[in-house]
């Protein structure tokens, strides 16, 4: 089981709070614009980004006095002590079957992006298999190294979506996100929905917040990554129907690759700038594949007891087989969506009832709620 | 590390050491040899020059490709000056074909990641649904969204041949499309994201002209293109085009204003430094008409008058409502033509309506065009001239 060396195995507020982030941001960046475009039809689909990071907030907030209210201990573990063990399991065996999914369906996209914007003849299988033998070094090596890697990652990856972002304002037309609510405010929430799918990925606090050193500092740690991930969403949005009009994000298939592909320095100084984008996305992809495969070994684990370390190579056939089972790409942008929703389902509803029977049943550590 | 390696896991380190030699031995799938690969430079679409309506088959489509020719480093210093690139034409019934087809003909896979400028023929722009035109190069990852378009007056074809320097004429087009801030005569560049743009929003919008002259090509004018049928509809001429590019208030412009002083009918020169629009749309009841205010700052850079004294304020002054009379009669112009004739709008004033008035659009905006091109437009010309130069006056 993970906390076998509890001294070790721990990770600071800011690891959780860069790992909560990294969770977040996989694939859901690049198509984001796009899905809230359809919903929304005006340009305020920034708006509902934007509200949708608050409520993503609110319920990471839940998860963060789940954690806090059950120090040193994993979702995993405490789960059963709150409903009991036989629902207990199911909820685990629950959850871990969505990081397979989502662990899957990042491989995926991983493979489609690399394919379109890379690798156009080799084929998708090769990178999906050498993909996951080099995320499984890192999975293995447990919940250190992972967040070690995430802290050194995280930055690079802020930056080149601040690149992206400052670079496409040359392209930004002011014009393209107005009018500002010239429908009124239904548009809007009509498109919350599709966004608010985008920011599934915060629940991982719910396993790492049992290696956490402090988990008083779960709730800020959890808040900060969502608040980042609210930003850079936020600003991806904008700055995508900015310069590329609602109508027209409504058509392409990557938006975001759009938005780097649309870059260019004057005089030709740095041309091609989607390769570069491709290319570090490929890491952000990676870290947040880890931490999906961490999250199923984890709940396999603790249910049938043996070391995580055997589930990482068993859960590498099942992972592959989900991310080969979509037989094209719309089928890939249907996994993600059922996954979205499953996560919706799970992480929105979950942890309210967790913490309340908690509550009601006084088990956990009640001062700290 | 105090565990031994178990056997389990030493099978699929082995297993997977295998697949990685498997895989890392075999070479790299995705090789392009520099070498080996026909850079594109430029395209250019046609209509068949066979005339292929008389068949039922789909309109076929004329495709020019101007692809590099790498100069070897030893014929560096040689006698006469190679050619550094070749034309293609080919012709099919969409453009992938015509892209399939060059395999046929050239030894080196075409390579579209440094498409310069894509120039639409005349005929094409006129007859085909621009939309279906420019999806292949939307969906391919190799072309780029900032390639340059152009609209050929006639075939697309001679520009390619067409060059003064030596210099690749695809290269050279592309330059000069970027030559737009030094002239008021040839509107911005389109890139071809934002020509996607304007077509799937069915926006009008207007592209820059290339001729073909007699051994060079020539940036002037535009060509319209409506965006609800995403054809071309006509021509703007150069006088036309200045109109157009005031009433878009394009700031980066630095363009040449030539007004005439009323007192002495003498010719001036005005080159703007700034301009700016502001379109203010006035609803009284069902009636909707439209202000726009263009405000100018610049350079008194020529006069024709005797002494034109410009350190005489009246002389600016009178030069300032010249320049601003001349812009006021370039933008009735432009309007006459795309608003009266084309009946487009390619300015912009449905966006400015839909900005200040969401309501008021929302019922309009169905044949918005076709209202548009009955409605009153007023245009309002401020211009200042904030210097003139190191000299001010001929004699004094």
């Amino acid at each position: 089981m993970g906390q076998r060396k509890p001294s070790a195995e721990t990770i600071t507020a800011n690891q959780a709070a860069m790992m909560v982030s990294k969770a977040m941001i996989g694939t859901g960046i690049l198509i984001l614009p796009q899905s809230v475009s359809m919903a929304v039809n005006t340009p305020d689909g920034w708006l509902s980004v934007l509200l949708s990071g608050f409520v993503a907030l609110l319920a990471g907030w839940i998860v963060g006095l789940l954690c806090r209210r059950f120090p040193g201990r994993g979702f995993y573990a405490y789960v059963g002590d709150i409903i009991g063990r036989p629902l207990g399991a199911c909820v685990v065996v629950l959850v871990s079957v969505y990081y397979l999914f989502s662990a899957g369906y990042l491989l995926r996209v991983m493979g489609e992006v690399t394919r379109m914007y890379l690798l156009d003849k080799t084929p998708i299988m090769v990178t999906m298999v050498l993909f996951m033998l080099v995320a499984n070094y890192l999975t293995v090596g447990g919940i250190n190294p992972i967040a070690r890697l995430i802290e050194l990652f995280m930055p690079i990856i802020v930056c080149i979506l601040m690149v992206l972002i400052v670079f496409s304002f040359r392209d930004f037309e002011l014009d393209n996100v107005r009018p500002v609510l010239g429908e009124g405010l239904l548009p809007v929430f009509q498109g919350m929905p599709s966004s608010i799918l985008s920011y599934s990925g915060f629940e991982v606090l719910l396993f790492l917040g049992g290696f956490m050193k402090m988990s008083r500092k779960a709730v800020p740690a959890v808040l900060a990554g969502i608040g980042l991930t609210t930003v850079l969403y936020t600003l991806i949005v904008l700055v995508t129907i900015g310069s590329l009009t609602v109508e027209e994000v409504k058509t392409v298939t990557w938006p975001t690759m759009s938005v780097a592909m649309n870059i260019e320095l004057p005089d030709g100084f740095f041309e091609r700038f989607e390769s570069l984008f491709t290319v570090l996305w490929v890491l952000s992809m990676y870290t947040a594949y880890v931490l999906y495969q961490y999250g199923a070994c984890l709940g396999a684990a603790q249910l049938y007891g043996k070391d995580f370390r055997v589930w990482a190579y068993v859960v590498m056939p099942i992972i592959f087989a989900i991310a080969v089972l979509p037989d094209n790409l719309n089928a890939v942008f249907a996994l993600g969506e059922y996954n979205s929703y499953a996560s919706l389902l799970m992480f929105g509803l979950l942890p309210v009832i967790l913490l309340a029977v908690a509550a009601v049943r006084r088990i956990g550590n009640e001062q700290a709620t | 590390m105090s565990k031994p390696l178990k056997y389990g896991t030493v099978w699929l380190l082995l297993a997977a050491w295998l697949t990685m030699n498997a895989v890392l031995l075999s070479g790299c799938w995705d090789r392009n040899e520099i070498e080996e690969t026909g850079i594109v430079l430029g395209i250019g679409l046609d209509m068949p020059s066979d005339g292929g309506d008389d068949e039922q088959r789909r309109p076929k489509i004329s495709m020019t490709h101007q692809i590099a020719l790498p100069t070897g480093f030893s014929e560096q210093g040689g006698g006469k000056t190679q050619k550094k690139y070749m034309n293609i034409t080919s012709e099919g019934p969409i453009i992938f074909d015509n892209i399939r087809q060059l395999a046929t003909r050239i030894d080196r896979p075409p390579s579209y990641e440094h498409v310069r400028v894509i120039v639409i023929g005349e005929q094409v722009a006129r007859q085909m649904d621009l939309r279906n035109v420019i999806n292949f190069f939307m969906r391919n990852t190799e072309t780029r969204r900032s390639i340059r378009v152009v609209v050929a007056k006639g075939r697309s074809e001679p520009i390619f041949s067409q060059h003064k320097s030596g210099q690749t004429p695809a290269i050279e087009l592309r330059e000069m499309t970027e030559n737009y801030h030094k002239t008021l005569r040839t509107p911005v560049q389109m890139t071809l994201g934002n020509l996607s743009e304007h077509l799937t929003g069915q926006h009008s919008f207007v592209l820059q002209r290339v001729m073909a002259l007699r051994e060079e090509s020539q940036l002037s004018g535009a060509a319209v293109v409506k965006g609800a049928t995403a054809r071309m509809v006509g021509w703007l001429g150069e006088l036309e085009t200045a109109g157009l590019n005031c009433l878009l208030g394009i700031r980066r412009f630095n363009g040449v204003i030539e007004g005439v002083e009323l007192e002495s009918g003498a010719m001036l020169g005005y080159e703007v430094r700034r301009m700016k629009r502001h379109i203010v749309p006035i609803i009284e009841g069902d009636r909707i008409s439209f202000e726009v205010r263009i405000k100018s700052e610049g350079k008194l850079r020529e006069d024709w008058a005797n002494p034109g004294d410009s350190f005489d304020q009246a002389f600016v002054e009178r030069a300032e409502q010249a320049t601003a009379a001349r812009i006021r009669q370039l933008a009735e112009r432009a309007l006459e033509k795309t608003q009266k004739q084309y009946k487009v709008d390619v300015v912009g004033f449905g966006k400015r309506l839909s900005i200040d008035h969401p309501a008021v659009w929302r019922r309009v905006k169905d044949d918005w065009e076709d209202r548009f091109s009955r409605m009153p437009v007023k245009v309002k010309v401020e211009v200042r001239i904030q210097e003139f130069g190191t000299r001010g006056s001929k004699r004094r």
